[in-house]
Formats: C-alpha cells, sequence, structure tokens
C-alpha cells in the first residue's frame, strides 16, 4: 500500500463574521472532497451541525471551533480531529471511522454505532453509547478519558466503551491556542477526583463490554449489567485502543494503567426474556 | 378582526402547545448592566433551533427610574365592538392600584406586516394586602377575563418582550440594542402544533419570575390541578406557564425560608428517584422525602430545560433540566468569574465569550446563580451547599 | 313447585370418561354424584349446575363440558329469561334474591369509551424496563405546606401525617375472614406483603393468625365492630366503612351457620349466632359524627396511622367526598357501583350507585376545584378488570386503584356468583374449612403476587409511553385521555376530550 499524497484545503466557517450555515459548509465539504483533496481543515465553526454526515470517503477533516450536533453522523469511513468540542449526538449511527475531540462531548454520543472508534478527550453526559452494536469485525469503541453521567451503555448490543477519568484541566499548555497533542502537558495530567460514572451504567446492555478506569459502587450498576474480574485478557482487548488514546492526547500509558479497570458485562444476551407472555387470551 | 390579527392574543379555540426550543440566559453577578447588544449575538446564534414562530426574552435592571414600581407590559390588541383595549386595563387598573406612569413601549415598524400595541404602567398597590399577591391576580385577571389585553409580565425592574418571529425579529423589533440589564433570559421557538401567538412565545413570568422553557411537561394535567387548588388559573395553552407559577408558589408563596427555597424549588420540580433518596443520608432523606410527597403534584415530568430567572428574593438564575436528562443545557462563567451563562448549546455562550470554564449540570440538578457568585454547579449532591442548615 | 329450566348441562362424555371420579369429588354443588351401581358418574340435577368449571378442569381425560341448557325461550325484548327466572324464584320463595359478586347487568361500561396518549416526537416515550419509572406510592394525608422552622440558624421540619408506603398504586379491597376463606385470605395477605403494598381486613375482624400482616392491612372498622380490638388499631391503616359498591345503604349478615370455631374465634361472637352489620353506623348519623369517629380512631391509634373512610359512589360523591376530607379523613376509598360483595340483595347490586368512572372524576375535580384534593389519598375501585381499568382511573383522579375480584380470580373464582351459599367449588367463598383446603396457600399468593406485579409493568410501560416516569404525575392527568364514546355529557363530566378534538375543555386542559 502507497502512502497517498496528502492534498490539504482550508475552509473558513465564518467568513466576514457571519457563520455559514450547515448546509453550505457542508456543501463545501463534499466540493473538496470532489476535488481530491484528502485532508480538510476548517476554521472558525461555531456550532454548525451534520458535518461531515454520511460521508464514505476515506479522508480527514479536522475542524478548530465547537461543532453543533450528529458530528460524523451515519460516516462511514472518516477521520475527523476536533480542537474544540462537541454538542450532543458525536457520531450518531457511526459505521466506520475515528471521531477525535479535544474537548467536552455531552448526551448520546455514539447512539447506535455499528463500527469506528470515537475518542474524547473530555468529560460526557447522559446516554454514551446507547445502543451500539457489532456485528462480526465490526465493533464500535468510545473512549472518554474524563467522566461520563447517568445511562452510560444503555441497551447496548455490542462494542466496548471505556471511561478513562483522567483530568486535563491543567494539562493545557497554552490555552490560548486550540486543544491539540502538542499543546497537552503529559506529566500534567491527572486522575479526576470523586465518581467519573452514574447511575444506570449499562441498564439493559445484552451485548459488549464497559470498561470504567476505578471502582464502580454497586447502586450504579443498571438493569441486567454486571460486574466481572478484569483479565489479562481484558487488558489485550482493550490496549490498542488505550494505545491510540495515549498517542492521540499525549498521556503517559503507564498513567492509564496505574488504576484497576472495572469491567461491566450483560447479564445475559435477552435480558428481558421472561417479562412478555404470548399465550392467547 | 381580521383571522391574522387574532394570534396576538389569546385565540379561543387552540389546544396546548408543546414546543422544542432555543434557550439561553446571562447573569452579570456583580450587577452590572449588560447591552442589548451582546445579547443579540447569542439570541440569533441558535437558529436551528427555532421555526419563526416565536421568540423572546426577558430583562431585569432595565428600569432603573421606577424600580419600585411594578411593571405591568402588555400585549393590546383592539377590537372594534367594545372600548379600546387599553382603556379598558387601564380602568381595571385604576379601582387596584396607583399608576405613576404608562407609556407605550417603541417598537420598530417595518419588522412585522402588523403587530400588536405593545404597552407598559408603572404600578403599586394602593394598600393593605400583600402587594405580590395582589399584582399576581391582577395578572392573572388581565389574561383570564379582559379580551384583547395580554399581561407579558408584572415584575419589579424587569419585563418580557415576546412574539411571533424568528428571534433576530423580535431582537429589532423591540430595538434590544436599546435595552439594558444585568440578566437577561431568551428563547427562540420551534412550536409543534399550531402556529403560535403572541402572548405563547417564551418568557412566561409572572411577578419577578421569567421562565423559558425546551420541552414539553407531560405532567401538565396533574400539575394545573394543582395550580388550581393553590389559586393559580392556567389559560395560556402552553405547558411552560405551569413551571413558572409553580415556581412562584415555591420559592415565595409558600412562605418558606429565602436561604433554602430555591433548592427545595428546584428538588420539587424534579426531585430524586426514591431509589436515591433511600441512600441518602437520614437528615436528608427526610427533606428529601417530605419534599416528594407533599408537592408530589409539582413534579414538571416529560422532557425538559428550563431557566429560571428571578428577582426573589434577589436576582438569581436557575437552569434545571429533566432527571432523565432529555433536553441539553450547559453552564458556564466567564473567565472573569463576573458573568454566569446557561444555555441549550454551548456555541451560544462561545460566540460572545470563549471561556473554558463550562460544564454540563447533572440531570435532575439545578445550576444556580446568583448576585455575588454561583450556588450550585448542578453537580453536587442534593442538598450539598445547604446540609449544615438542616436540622 | 312450578319449575323452571336450568341454565347450564353437565355433559358427560363416557367414551373419554375413566371413571375416576374427580368430578363428582369436586362438584360442591350437587350437580354430579358418582353412582356406585353403575360405577360412573352421573349428572344427578342439570339445575344445581353454576358453571363453576370446578369438574370440566379436574376432569384429567376432557371428557366434561358445559353448556347453556338447550331450550331456547320464546323471542322477547323484554321478558328475557333472566326475569322470568328471577319471578319463579319470588314466586316461589317469598324471599330477597341474595347474590355474590358484582353487579352483572350490561350497563355501559365509562372505561371501554375511554383510550389514553402516547409520546410522539415531542416528547420522548421512556424505556421503561431499562429507565427508572416509579410507581412508589404513598397512602395518607398531605400537608398543604411544608412545615419549617428556624432554631438556631438551623432549619427544623416538622414530621409529616403518618403515611404508608405502597410499591405500587394498586391495594387489594376489603374481603372479610368469613366471606371468603381462611386459605383464600392468608393467601392474599401474604401476596401483599410480599409486593409491599395492603389489603383491607373486610369487617370481620382479624384473626390471630394473621397479626404478622398488620403492617400490610387496612383495618376496617364497620358497623358491626367486629373484632376492632386494640390488636386490630395496630394494623398500617384504618378505614370506616359507610358504604360497600354492591350494597350502598345496606349493611350485611354472615348467617349463623357460616359462624364456626374460626370465625366466631376472630370476630369475637358466639358459635353460630348471626353476626350482623346494621345499615348505618349507628355513631356516625350526620358528617359532625364522622368527624368524632375518625377522631375517636386517630386518638385510639395514637395518630401513627391514617385514618380513611370508604363510601359507596352515589349521586352525591363528590359533595360527601368534600365532607369527608373536612372531617379529617386522611384518605377517601370510593366503591363503584359494579363492585362486589360476599352477599347482597340482587335489586340494590344491580340498581344502586354510579360508575366508578364517574365518581373518581367528579370527586378529583370537585376536590380540586376546592383546593384540597392534594391533602388526601383517593382509593378507587369497583370493577377494575384489567392494568388498562387501572390506569383510566388513576389518570382519572384516583391515587390507588383498588381490586378484589381479580385477586380472586388469580385464586380460582369463575365469577359464578354463589359466594352467598357458601359451598365455593374453589374453596374461596367459603368458611368450611375442608373446601377452603382446595386453595394452596402458598401457589395462591405466587398467583396473586404475579398479578400485582404484572399490572405494575403494564402501568410502568404504558407510563413509559406516555413519557411519564412517576405515578403521581398521572394521577388526574385526565389531559392525557380521550373520550371515544357516544355522550359528550360524559365526557364532560369525566373532564376528559373527546378523542381528536381540538377543542378544550373546562377542566382538562384550562
Amino acid at each position: 500500500m502507497s502512502l497517498q499524497e496528502v492534498k490539504k484545503i482550508t475552509i473558513d466557517a465564518k467568513p466576514k463574521g457571519n457563520n455559514l450555515h450547515y448546509k453550505e459548509l457542508n456543501k463545501q465539504i463534499r466540493d473538496a472532497l470532489r476535488d481530491g483533496h484528502n485532508w480538510i481543515v476548517v476554521e472558525n465553526v461555531s456550532g454548525q451541525r451534520y458535518i461531515g454526515a454520511g460521508i464514505k470517503e476515506k479522508v480527514t477533516i479536522e475542524i478548530f471551533g465547537d461543532v453543533g450536533l450528529d458530528l460524523g453522523a451515519f460516516s462511514e469511513g472518516l477521520t475527523i480531529i476536533v480542537h474544540g468540542n462537541s454538542e450532543y449526538l458525536l457520531g450518531n449511527t457511526l459505521n466506520e471511522g475515528e471521531l477525535v475531540v479535544y474537548g467536552d462531548s455531552w448526551d448520546i454520543t455514539g447512539m447506535g454505532a455499528r463500527g469506528g472508534r470515537i475518542f474524547v478527550m473530555g468529560n460526557g453526559g447522559s446516554r454514551v453509547g446507547i445502543h451500539m452494536k457489532e456485528f462480526k469485525d465490526k465493533k464500535p469503541a468510545i473512549i472518554y478519558g474524563g467522566k461520563v453521567k447517568q445511562y452510560c451503555g444503555e441497551y447496548m448490543a455490542g462494542g466496548l466503551i471505556l471511561v478513562l477519568g483522567l483530568n486535563f484541566k491543567d494539562a493545557v499548555i497554552d490555552t490560548k491556542k486550540p486543544i491539540g497533542r502538542d499543546n497537552i502537558d503529559p506529566l500534567k495530567v491527572k486522575d479526576i477526583e470523586g465518581e467519573i460514572v452514574q447511575s444506570d451504567l449499562g441498564g439493559g446492555m445484552h451485548g459488549g463490554a464497559i470498561y470504567i478506569r476505578g471502582e464502580v459502587p454497586d447502586e450504579y450498576l443498571g438493569v441486567y449489567a454486571t460486574k466481572k474480574g478484569f483479565t489479562e485478557e481484558d487488558k489485550i482487548i482493550i490496549t490498542p485502543i488505550v494505545e491510540r488514546f495515549c498517542e492521540l492526547f499525549n498521556v503517559p500509558p503507564e498513567l492509564v494503567w496505574g488504576k484497576k479497570f472495572t469491567k461491566i458485562v450483560p447479564v445475559s444476551h435477552r435480558p428481558f426474556g421472561k417479562q412478555y407472555v404470548t399465550t392467547p387470551i | 378582526m381580521s383571522i391574522f390579527k387574532s394570534h396576538f392574543t389569546r385565540p379561543r379555540i387552540l389546544m396546548r402547545n408543546p414546543s422544542a426550543c432555543g434557550i439561553s440566559g446571562v447573569l452579570n453577578m456583580d450587577g452590572e448592566l449588560i447591552s442589548g447588544r451582546k445579547i443579540k449575538e447569542i439570541i440569533t446564534v441558535m437558529t436551528e433551533r427555532e421555526n419563526g414562530l416565536g421568540a423572546g426574552f426577558a430583562v431585569y435592571g432595565a428600569f432603573p427610574k421606577y424600580k419600585d414600581d411594578y411593571c405591568l407590559q402588555l400585549i393590546l390588541e383592539d377590537t372594534p365592538d367594545s372600548d379600546p383595549a387599553k382603556e379598558r386595563v387601564e380602568e381595571f387598573l385604576k379601582e387596584h392600584v396607583e399608576i405613576s406612569k404608562d407609556e407605550r413601549v417603541q417598537v420598530r415598524q417595518g419588522i412585522f406586516r402588523e403587530h400588536p400595541t405593545i404597552w407598559r404602567f408603572f404600578i403599586n398597590p394602593k394598600d393593605g394586602q400583600n402587594p405580590d399577591d395582589v399584582i399576581k391576580d391582577i395578572a392573572m385577571y388581565i389574561n383570564d377575563r379582559i379580551d384583547g389585553a395580554f399581561c407579558l409580565s408584572c415584575g419589579k425592574d424587569m419585563a418580557v418582550f415576546k412574539g411571533n418571529g424568528w428571534s433576530h425579529e423580535i431582537a429589532d423589533f423591540y430595538e434590544i440594542e436599546k435595552l439594558k440589564g444585568y440578566m437577561w433570559s431568551f428563547h427562540s421557538r420551534f412550536p409543534t402544533n399550531t402556529p403560535g401567538w403572541w402572548g405563547g412565545a417564551h418568557p412566561f413570568s409572572i411577578l419577578g419570575h421569567a421562565i423559558i422553557h425546551n420541552g414539553e411537561i407531560t405532567s401538565y394535567g396533574t400539575n394545573v390541578n394543582y395550580l388550581k387548588e393553590l389559586g393559580y388559573v392556567c389559560k395560556l395553552l402552553t405547558d411552560t406557564e405551569v413551571v413558572a407559577y409553580l415556581f412562584d408558589f415555591l420559592v415565595r408563596k409558600s412562605g418558606y425560608p429565602k436561604e433554602i427555597a430555591y433548592e427545595i424549588a428546584a428538588m420539587a420540580l424534579s426531585p430524586p428517584y426514591w431509589r436515591e433518596i433511600e441512600r441518602m443520608p437520614p437528615e436528608i432523606r427526610k427533606w428529601a422525602t417530605a419534599i416528594r410527597i407533599t408537592h408530589r403534584k409539582a413534579m414538571a415530568n416529560g422532557p425538559f430545560s428550563v431557566i429560571i430567572t428571578t428577582d426573589y428574593p434577589k436576582p438569581t438564575m436557575i437552569g434545571h433540566s429533566d432527571r432523565k436528562k432529555l433536553r441539553p443545557l450547559i453552564a458556564a462563567v466567564s473567565e472573569d468569574e463576573k458573568t454566569f451563562y446557561l444555555s441549550s448549546e454551548l456555541n451560544a455562550i462561545h460566540a460572545v465569550d470563549d471561556t473554558r470554564n463550562f460544564w454540563q449540570p447533572d440531570p435532575g440538578k439545578a445550576a444556580i446563580a446568583t448576585i455575588g457568585g454561583v450556588i450550585k454547579k448542578g453537580t453536587e449532591k442534593p442538598f450539598e451547599n445547604i446540609s449544615e442548615k438542616l436540622g | 313447585m312450578l319449575k323452571t329450566v336450568p341454565r347450564f348441562k353437565v355433559n358427560i362424555d363416557y367414551e373419554k370418561c375413566i371413571k375416576c371420579g374427580r368430578c363428582s369429588e369436586n362438584c360442591t354443588y350437587g350437580a354430579i354424584t358418582f353412582d356406585r351401581e353403575q360405577d360412573k358418574p352421573l349428572v344427578k340435577n342439570n339445575a344445581n349446575c353454576v358453571s363453576c368449571q370446578r369438574c370440566v378442569l379436574f376432569c384429567p381425560k376432557e371428557a366434561i363440558n358445559i353448556s347453556q341448557y338447550p331450550v331456547t325461550y320464546a323471542p322477547h325484548g323484554t321478558w328475557m329469561p333472566y326475569y322470568i327466572r328471577a319471578i319463579n324464584e319470588q314466586a316461589e320463595t317469598g324471599g330477597v334474591l341474595l347474590s355474590g359478586m358484582g353487579n352483572d347487568m350490561s350497563y355501559p361500561m365509562v372505561f371501554d369509551y375511554l383510550v389514553w396518549d402516547a409520546c410522539q416526537v415531542t416528547n420522548p416515550a421512556i424505556d421503561a424496563l431499562r429507565e427508572p419509572v416509579e410507581t412508589r406510592t404513598y397512602l395518607g394525608r398531605k400537608s398543604k405546606n411544608l412545615h419549617i422552622s428556624e432554631i438556631e440558624g438551623k432549619f427544623e421540619l416538622e414530621d409529616l401525617p403518618p403515611n404508608v408506603v405502597l410499591s405500587t398504586p394498586i391495594v387489594i379491597g376489603h374481603m372479610s375472614l368469613g366471606s371468603i376463606s381462611y386459605n383464600a385470605i392468608t393467601a392474599m395477605y401474604r401476596a401483599v406483603k410480599e409486593v409491599g403494598t395492603l389489603m383491607g381486613t373486610g369487617e370481620g375482624g382479624l384473626h390471630r393468625d394473621h397479626y404478622q400482616f398488620r403492617s400490610n392491612l387496612i383495618g376496617e372498622v364497620a358497623s358491626g365492630r367486629f373484632g376492632v380490638n386494640s390488636e386490630y388499631l395496630e394494623c398500617a391503616a384504618l378505614e370506616i366503612k359507610i358504604g360497600q359498591g354492591a350494597k350502598p345503604g345496606h349493611g350485611g349478615q354472615l348467617p349463623g351457620e357460616k359462624v364456626n370455631k374460626l370465625i366466631s374465634e376472630t370476630r369475637g361472637i358466639p358459635l353460630g349466632t348471626d353476626a350482623l352489620s346494621p345499615n348505618p353506623q349507628h355513631d356516625i348519623y350526620s358528617i359532625e359524627d364522622l368527624k368524632t369517629l375518625i377522631a375517636a380512631l386517630h386518638e385510639a391509634s395514637e395518630y401513627k396511622v391514617p385514618v380513611g373512610v370508604k363510601i359507596a359512589a352515589v349521586n352525591n360523591v363528590a359533595a360527601i367526598a368534600s365532607g369527608i376530607v373536612r372531617a379529617g379523613a386522611d384518605f377517601i376509598t370510593i366503591d363503584g357501583f359494579r363492585g362486589g360483595t360476599g352477599a347482597a340483595p340482587r335489586v340494590i347490586r344491580d340498581n344502586a350507585g354510579i360508575p366508578i368512572e364517574l365518581a373518581v372524576a367528579a370527586v378529583d375535580q370537585h376536590l380540586t376545584e376546592e383546593g384540597i384534593r392534594h391533602e388526601v389519598t383517593i382509593l378507587a375501585g369497583g370493577t377494575l378488570r384489567s392494568s388498562s381499568d387501572l390506569i383510566k382511573i388513576i389518570a382519572l383522579g384516583a391515587d390507588v386503584g383498588m381490586i378484589a375480584t381479580a385477586p380472586l380470580i388469580a385464586l380460582g373464582c369463575k365469577v359464578c356468583q354463589q359466594c352467598p351459599t357458601g359451598k365455593c367449588s374453589w374453596g374461596i367463598a367459603t368458611s368450611d374449612p375442608i373446601l377452603a383446603q382446595r386453595v394452596d396457600i402458598e401457589y395462591g399468593a405466587r398467583r396473586v403476587v404475579n398479578l400485582l406485579r404484572a399490572w405494575t409493568h403494564d402501568l410502568e410501560e404504558v407510563l413509559g409511553t406516555m413519557g411519564i416516569d412517576a405515578v403521581e404525575s398521572f394521577v388526574g392527568n385526565r389531559d392525557r385521555l380521550r373520550y371515544l364514546g357516544p355522550n359528550p355529557k360524559e365526557a364532560e363530566i369525566l373532564g376528559v376530550k373527546h378523542a381528536g378534538d381540538r377543542l378544550k375543555l373546562g377542566s382538562c386542559a384550562s
């Protein structure tokens, strides 16, 4: 496989001080793709939605600013890097690719994802990884560097969620500059104090696994989710993802491995099998 | 009266109108005035969250000259077969209050093909009785009984400006850039079932409280019954007004100690689950149980995020989402720690302030800031910050 | 004697019959006997068959079926068989016709004219399986406001009035030992204890064996005052029985022949005497007397438990309920005109009172207008046939649904209405200790638990589809109901909009 030639283009999402509508912004991105560009930089993004939605090409979109909801929704093979934050529904129904956010991304991240990986440096909201699923070699993964809120991995049917509980607040070297790998001081990444997950963790999950770095109180387990011992095999499974995370966010791997993971798995593949009866009446 | 005009005041045969919208709020915690020009930038950034059928804003600190009077701000629509609505309102007011001043609210022409008259009265109850209760009853009477008049707001040193249109149109119509206030909330609306009407836009306001809301209250019927018991009349064809009245009841009318009234109100509107209450330390559990049982019909169910601004007992802004967390809400404080923001989306805050001090309040928990600083980020345990005050 | 034709016909298929005799052993009504000479079961008297289905279900070979007696009455739209039979019976005996269970006339069922709302787009449905939908309910008086005082810089909260926690807004209604058997009542007591809800003791006192269930019982104080001793006053709640849906204005009598050792011990009366419950409570001739009795019970129970009042749904139910709240009741139980009974005169059971749906809606709206609704708990029953009826009665304004026939069906009852005979072949409505053995307490309790849990699941699922995650936000939420029946007046009384109507009705969503 030969290295692809890099063809870079920069799009300003706020020309002359006015925010581009997402429709126009996405059109410019698609035009750039059609012109053979494979590295599209978008600057001055301010809440535009649906960026990269449905794109199949294996190219890179690098974004400066805060993106709106549904970033990379339905896409299949894109690499998206956000130097900023993302609203909710990041990677909605993602098929393939890698989404990286150097900031926070709140609710419903990776809803129904069928493949690909989502890396978020900071914190998440509710229902992260809800109803992710896997099929054969397609196994989506969501990794949060910080903490998440309730219903993480709700009725998850496959794939992996990792929550690392790391605090990057003091690790940003120059706060005036966009956050990227080079702007993170690995020695100043710290553990978050206190809980990094909330209630109903894995509620109704029936596939996949959730790995939480540190302890998880029993009362936070959702219905039909259970804790299982973290084994060497688990470590082998998550190592490539953890290593990629460390590479993206300039985190020393030994910091991540320095705390024990808790593994959450489904009790059953058919958790509510007995709740319904079909006897004719 | 043209059919078109009928949407200025309450339509007689429309049903309640659920909506999903963009909300934001700004509070200068030093009490310094913020220009409407800055607010307009925030208002107009979330256009994806509206559909042009309603927008509005509340501003506090707008009338320093008359800050001890209640400002009754009204939408007036004249019907041909009776006296002008303004005269009917004035006649009614004269019976019950002293009017310090009244004036036509300046609006920019050419934005709407037709628009109602906006008028404000600065008033004070004559004597006796609790002045807040008198003003509340006056506002409710006007909305319920005086045809062609609708009360937008009736607080002191604050007013609500709203109408049927896109947020930028409403901002321009009311000449927002000429206004100044230390606290603002604003709303762009996406109503779903029927055309909006001028009074149906947010904020909903009663006395010094103004509420903006994104979502739908599924417990509406139960809440309305409760409010009826408590003497509030729900006539505005929208679910949001119940939150305004419940809030007024819980923080003011109930007479609960001011130090803990917000906590009680927030917990009543969106209580912890029983399973969480069971896990609380006994002294907190006692309060949570009592609040949930006693005010069980005040619980607002369904997806919502709301921003409540109030001047009672002092200027305060509260952001609150439902406990299932079905609507977005982000809170932020400026780097100089002077300004508190709440918004559906972070980008609206970042449009005016690139602060890195932002967070998402926990599901069902209130973020509260007041003059002097942030009281609660909404990420604490229930009653954490006031547990020392509870016996 | 002038005979009438039997109602049912028992058919035995002798090709399948293995002559095991189970049918005749199980038949308590004398319809089937076992003929020793012919060595096979015989239909002795079809007129005795009540279609309790006991023989059918106990035949190991499916050799028995019951059919309607194959005779055709001369067609007549007015003089239907029911009336002919009733006249014959009264002409022969000169007596008042008694029956058991609830009203069996085919009045329109208001529940069947109601449908409910669901979330679409503007609000998301909640997945009740995976996310909490709360059904916990507190039975008892609620304060208008919290009472908070400041003492040395700390806020003190006054204790709430006593409330009982129910895990689900379903209770089992009052059925007394005597009207139902020891095994049946024990099975249901165990079930409510396991589920975490309540059952009414009925008016027949509390057997010593059942003291252990008191924290799950509502002790009924009825006009007969049977078994109301100091132990009894320690039930989770106390309830003054003014009326019963099946027989408003009528008391009751447990005939002496049913007062065996067990019943006599429990009720505290001699063996074999009639146990009479007078029509009125003779210490309550008006509302202020009710206030006195409520206060007396509060005092006697040291204000530790809620004290309620049970009334039948009658014409003026809303105003009566209001008076009851003002008289100091902590909860009101309303029993609709289809409510069941162990024995009631047919003429009363089938005609007196009003449907529970209309009664609850009227009471809820009336108390709301008077500003006192949220201070009390409303329990309502009298034909909640299914979880859907339960859900509708809550939306119409009840805090808690009360069921009694449904758990009896769970124990085997086939609603043959023979309760007053004491011959219940299922061992439920009888004081005969041998027949009572037919209810397996363990298994019966399991089935009642299952029923309560299944209805609770149904409620959770439905609340979820309406975007409501706690049942208290559904109580009186008529806004989420729609009317789909023939009578707009009925919808108006219910405070429910007609399906598809965009017009607003007064109280449902002003």
